[in-house]
């Protein structure tokens, strides 16, 4: 399952995600724009979202 | 004569989302050598099986942008990330910075998934999604 970055972080003690996408700060903020709005506004229900993420994750051994 | 929609399919409506992704993937161009992020888009949506986009150059083969084995290494991980991500071995990913820089390699990688996202969304709904950047740009 992939959660050990391939990527030393971009900053010193931060660990995970974060800290390889900070290596791209306006990746970054575009990337919190769009999971922001997808959780928070849209057609499809939290539970199906979730459920949707999980099978995902699941399929493609994202430990996230 | 009225503009035709941006979008005409009824699957595409978020105009927010797509704003925002529109958004994601401008900066990840942007972050890129135009050929390389050219060549990627070209090669993961032929691997899909939608059109390639107009505007989206021909790998320019007399003057690459990148070293011919840059380009070379960023096509096989980005073919083994259309097929089978799972392919995308330590060895694999690692040949990645031997020529691209750490934020290049993350800009690689976004630039990878958003394309390959937006192709099999489009494979799988029958629609063709226009340029949402650029389009979204024109509204007022």
């Amino acid at each position: 399952m992939s959660t050990v970055p391939r990527l030393p972080s971009a900053v010193e003690g931060a660990r995970g995600m974060g800290g390889i996408l900070a290596h791209q700060p306006s990746l970054a903020r575009g990337f919190g724009d769009l999971y922001a709005q997808f959780w928070s506004h849209g057609e499809v229900d939290h539970p199906t979202k979730e459920t949707v993420r999980i099978r995902n994750a699941r399929v493609t051994d994202c430990g996230y | 004569m009225a503009e035709p929609p941006i979008v005409d399919a009824p699957l595409f409506v978020d105009t927010d989302l797509l704003r925002r992704a529109g958004d994601l993937r401008a900066s990840a161009v942007a972050a890129l050598d135009p050929g390389v992020a050219d060549a990627v888009e070209r090669r993961i949506r032929e691997l899909v099986g939608v059109p390639v986009r107009d505007g989206v150059a021909e790998p320019v083969v007399a003057e690459p942008v990148v070293a011919d084995d840059a380009l070379a290494v960023v096509l096989d991980v980005a073919e083994q990330f259309v097929l089978d991500v799972h392919g995308i071995t330590d060895e694999r990913f690692a040949r990645l910075s031997d020529h691209f820089d750490h934020a290049q390699v993350v800009a690689l990688m976004f630039h990878m998934a958003l394309v390959d996202g937006f192709a099999k969304l489009e494979q799988s709904s029958g629609t063709e999604l226009p340029d949402v950047a650029r389009s979204m740009e024109d509204q007022p």
